[in-house]
């Protein structure tokens, strides 16, 4: 009798612990992230992930690639609209493109949740101005995987024409350098995107804004006097529009300098067999850069998938990770207790040009956050690509761009 | 019960289920287009009616005429250079060489290939700065082109890719169609001294008329569809010049979320595509010959 008793508990007791274990794996909210980064930054954020779901016992994160680029994060985000039920629970937009969701009532306000103050006022203020650009503390989406652009060049190119780093300072000096690196070497020298981020800076730079009084501000002397600039380096033959392969010719020697994103460093490096060093992004009068990269956003969901996206959003940026996924991925550091990391500085010191995003975050500047501006900007692609390659007068196809995109701002 | 009634209450069950996922997939989404093109959709707020403001922005978008005519260009290309590619592989795969077997699965791989991949390859080979086909070039002095860089050449680079991309399946189709003609035909224009280009031009050629029309309705129909290809490897660039009216409707659809555009859009290049189609029957009508 007692025996059985004693199989009899066991036997509840085994379940119990069965149950009770169950119970536990149940209580993990499973919350999904949609990302749009592929290849090497695609496997860092996996490895975030990873990260978050083994250091607490509380939310499960799922990853989903989106499948090609923040576009297809978009693409998925306005499908789950659409049809009643959000892609993702949470979703990585890039800085040009929460704006329009969040105006549209898509995605949740971030300030009321726990902690928030204390994790927004450690941003840097840039981050802080592109997250909340009215100023009026409504945050839609966190900053994390942002990004400046920087000056990487071919020092070998560079010494056959005599040029030295410091005369890529400036634009107009860079457009001297450029004339002696296509006589000394026949090549083209330096790759311009007809994508106007790099321009953004450019203009601010010359004193300019991009985008004035909800209005494209093309027309404007500041503006006019940039274009002119980057427009006389293909008249003299010294610059080709920037492409998919831009990375790849700039490593296989076929133009000396390309501006390019602080995170294009891991794949710069994994292709070029120079050593490649890394500048400032030139300036007209004063030195500007503008912010790339993306946010986080929490979709429309239930208080419980929101509280643990939040959550994780939380964890990712605290310093320790986003140390951690800097170290794979060379984006900036958001907070500036990251920068103040005694890790973090040793390693910025540790290969020459680490440590240009952070440099430059001082005077890094947010990028227009107007609803428009992701429509207005393919516009710009097509007019700066007829100044540079078809090339149409710079004022004219600028005030033609201007009227053309007047509509979209209304 | 009429007769005619009866039969078709016995067959609607074996209809229905294709009946199902024909009005669920393909009737509903379009009926659905449709009404959005009359509306300012935007996916992100509920849709108003704007009766025709869609059609008559779309009339008087220098954009959409320009788009047109880059799809007509482009989709006249790569027909033209597919039923002519495919029929010449096509009568090279049905030839029995020792390398035949290797030549058909050499032909038809392209086909199953993801776009995302054959984007990358042709990037790589088309690269103006150091893509080995420019280098090849320079061996002539030829300098570099812009496959996908110049305005003047972006379309054609597209062109070659969505060629190569896809002739594989037209020429299995001729290669279908050449088994399918009698043997005896050609053997008897032989016997009475026809040489093998009067043979080809004469006999074959003619009686492979039904799978060119095959062909040229299959491939023009999906190129006026495509936008995959420009997505991955121009973004309707340079200077718009590979714009076609698929990555129209997709740019503006996705990426400027104006869904009611982008569904007159659609609706237009649905009416062009049956009227295609209508054209088609039309002339396979009259000037197809069959066995």
């Amino acid at each position: 009798m007692k025996k059985r008793f004693a199989i009899l508990a066991a036997a509840f007791g085994f379940g119990g612990v069965l149950l009770g274990a169950a119970q536990g794996q149940a209580k993990r909210t499973e919350v999904t992230f949609l990302y749009g980064l592929g290849g090497e930054l695609g496997k860092a954020i996996e490895v975030m992930i990873k990260g978050f779901n083994e250091s607490q016992s509380d939310v499960t994160v799922k990853g989903e690639f989106s499948g090609s680029n923040y576009e297809g994060v978009v693409t998925k985000a306005l499908a789950g609209i659409a049809a009643g039920a959000p892609a993702a629970d949470i979703l990585q937009l890039e800085v040009s493109y929460w704006p329009r969701l969040a105006q549209a009532g898509a995605l949740e306000e971030l300030s009321k949740f726990d902690g928030f103050k204390t994790t927004f006022d450690n941003f840097w203020p840039v981050f802080k101005r592109q997250a909340d650009p009215d100023g009026n503390g409504k945050v839609f989406a966190m900053p994390w995987n942002n990004s400046n652009p920087v000056t990487y060049y071919n020092p070998d190119l560079l010494a056959k024409a005599g040029v030295k780093e410091a005369d890529l300072r400036t634009y107009t000096g860079m457009r001297e350098a450029a004339k002696k690196i296509k006589a000394a070497t026949g090549l083209p020298a330096v790759a311009i995107e007809s994508f106007p981020w790099v321009l953004e800076g450019a203009i601010a730079s010359n004193g300019g804004e991009i985008v004035k009084n909800n209005r494209l501000n093309m027309d404007s002397p500041e503006v006019l006097e940039v274009v002119n600039t980057w427009a006389g380096f293909f008249r003299d033959g010294t610059a080709v529009v920037s492409n998919a392969n831009s990375n790849l010719d700039f490593c296989a020697g076929k133009f000396a300098i390309r501006f390019s994103s602080v995170a294009s460093r891991p794949n710069i490096k994994n292709n070029c067999k120079f050593a490649f060093k890394v500048a400032p992004l030139p300036y007209f009068k004063k030195p500007s850069v503008p912010v790339g990269g993306a946010t986080l956003a929490i979709s429309k969901i239930s208080p419980d998938k929101q509280k643990a996206a939040w959550q994780f959003i939380k964890w990712l940026t605290q310093p320790e990770q986003q140390f951690t996924f800097i170290k794979m991925s060379n984006y900036v550091p958001i907070t500036r207790p990251t920068s103040e990391l005694k890790a973090f500085k040793d390693y910025i010191a540790s290969e020459q040009g680490l440590d240009m995003g952070v440099r430059q975050l001082p005077f890094a500047r947010p990028r227009p956050s107007t609803g428009a501006y992701f429509q207005v900007t393919t516009e710009i692609v097509k007019s700066l690509e007829s100044i540079y390659l078809n090339n149409t007068p710079v004022e004219s196809t600028l005030k033609d761009l201007v009227t053309r995109t007047a509509p979209l701002f209304k | 019960m009429s007769v005619s009634l009866r039969r078709l209450g016995q067959a609607l069950p074996y209809l229905l289920p294709a009946l199902v996922v024909f009005g669920l997939f393909t009737y509903y989404p379009l009926w659905n287009v449709i009404y959005m093109s009359f509306t300012d959709a935007d996916f992100l707020r509920a849709p108003n009616w704007v009766g025709l403001d869609n059609y008559t922005k779309m009339f008087n978008a220098q954009e959409f005429w320009a788009s047109l005519t880059i799809t007509t260009i482009f989709a006249v290309g790569v027909t033209a250079l597919e039923v002519v590619l495919g029929m010449m592989l096509g009568f090279l795969m049905n030839a029995k060489t020792r390398v035949t077997p290797l030549l058909r699965a050499a032909v038809f791989a392209p086909v199953v290939i993801s776009v995302s991949a054959t984007a990358i390859l042709w990037l790589f080979f088309l690269n103006t700065q150091a893509g080995p086909v420019n280098r090849a070039l320079a061996l002539f002095g030829i300098p570099p082109i812009g496959w996908f860089t110049d305005p003047k050449i972006a379309l054609l680079g597209v062109i070659v890719v969505a060629v190569w991309k896809g002739v594989g399946l037209p020429a299995v189709l001729y290669l279908s169609g050449l088994q399918g003609i009698s043997r005896e035909l050609e053997e008897a224009a032989i016997v009475d001294g026809a040489n093998r280009w009067q043979v080809a031009s004469r006999i074959t050629i003619p009686l492979l008329a039904p799978t060119t029309m095959v062909v040229f309705f299959i491939s023009l129909v999906g190129t006026f569809q495509s936008y995959g290809l420009v997505l991955l490897l121009t973004r309707g660039g340079p200077v718009g010049s590979t714009e076609l009216l698929g990555y129209y409707i997709f740019e503006n659809a996705f990426q400027f979320f104006q869904m009611g555009y982008a569904s007159a859009l659609s609706v237009a290049l649905f009416v062009l595509l049956a009227l295609l189609a209508w054209m088609q029957f039309k002339v396979s009508e009259r000037r197809v010959h069959y066995q």
